[in-house]
């Protein structure tokens, strides 16, 4: 089988055919097109971006923020343990008073 | 094509960057010939229509990427419409058509030829056949487009030397097979 097929034409390409398809407004109105749809693209892409940004960034400082009132709440049960400890000593010492 | 031409050329591409409506300009010069390059090498007018009008949409929508390499602009719209040819054989996964005027063929031949006979344009189109794509890409550049070897090694993403050894092994094969003397830049 041949690599190519090639054809011989008598017939050059005239000036209605090359008329008919050249359309410079239609070429124009394409590129405006393109250019809207890449940026709305590109605007709904950075928006994609910035809400998962912010969806991480809010997760992460809840997160911060949680284990920052665990770690005080267990502090806080911790010197009310001790309180607890401590209360018969220094009601013993209330009593031997 | 002069270095003023070229100037010309590169100044309505700055001023494209601004203001895309500039472009009309070279969109109207070059038109006609990126459609026949197109439809050479498709022989469908409908194709040939989609392929010139996207690449044109290419170049308008990459002018800004656009840089200065000493060739003319129009050896970017070869190349894009290059690139969107062969895309398209890709996509259809079908065998490559190129559609030569006799004029051209005929002038290929008389070059050399007084005696130029259907049977040796037959012999010529058999010849091309077997030849390797790349070789009548630049064959129909260097012949038919009469383009300038740096032109076709921009257009075809090949060095110049790339470009001169090709056509040289062409047209080395054209002369051995048709025994006919042939100039190494196809110029008389």
């Amino acid at each position: 089988m041949a690599r190519n097929d090639i054809k011989v034409r008598r017939k050059l390409i005239d000036d209605t055919t090359l008329q008919r398809h050249r359309n410079y407004a239609l070429l124009l109105q394409q590129h405006e097109r393109k250019k809207r749809s890449q940026r709305a693209r590109r605007f709904f892409l950075y928006s994609l971006v910035v809400a998962v940004i912010v969806v991480l960034l809010l997760a992460l400082v809840s997160y911060v923020l949680i284990r920052l009132e665990r770690q005080r709440e267990m502090k806080k049960s911790g010197s009310t343990h001790t309180v607890h400890a401590m209360l018969p000593n220094t009601n013993k010492s209330f009593v031997n008073l | 094509m002069s270095p003023e031409e070229i100037r010309q050329e590169y100044e309505i591409i700055e001023r494209t960057r601004r203001d895309p409506a500039a472009f009309g300009p070279l969109y109207e010069k070059y038109f006609d010939r990126i459609f026949n390059f197109i439809y050479t090498q498709t022989d469908d007018e409908e194709i040939t229509a989609d392929l010139c009008s996207q690449t044109f949409l290419i170049a308008l929508d990459n002018v800004v990427k656009f840089e200065f390499r000493g060739v003319p602009v129009s050896a970017w719209f070869y190349k894009i419409a290059s690139n969107e040819i062969n895309k398209h054989y890709r996509k259809a996964k079908r065998q490559k058509v190129y559609s030569l005027e006799e004029v051209r063929l005929r002038e290929l031949l008389s070059r050399e030829e007084a005696g130029y006979t259907d049977e040796m344009l037959a012999r010529l189109v058999n010849f091309m056949r077997d030849l390797p794509n790349e070789m009548l890409e630049v064959l129909q550049l260097r012949f038919f487009e009469n383009k300038e070897f740096r032109e076709i090694a921009f257009i075809l993403d090949i060095s110049e030397s790339g470009a001169k050894m090709r056509t040289y092994r062409a047209l080395d094969q054209l002369r051995k097979s048709f025994n006919v003397k042939i100039k190494y830049d196809g110029k008389e």
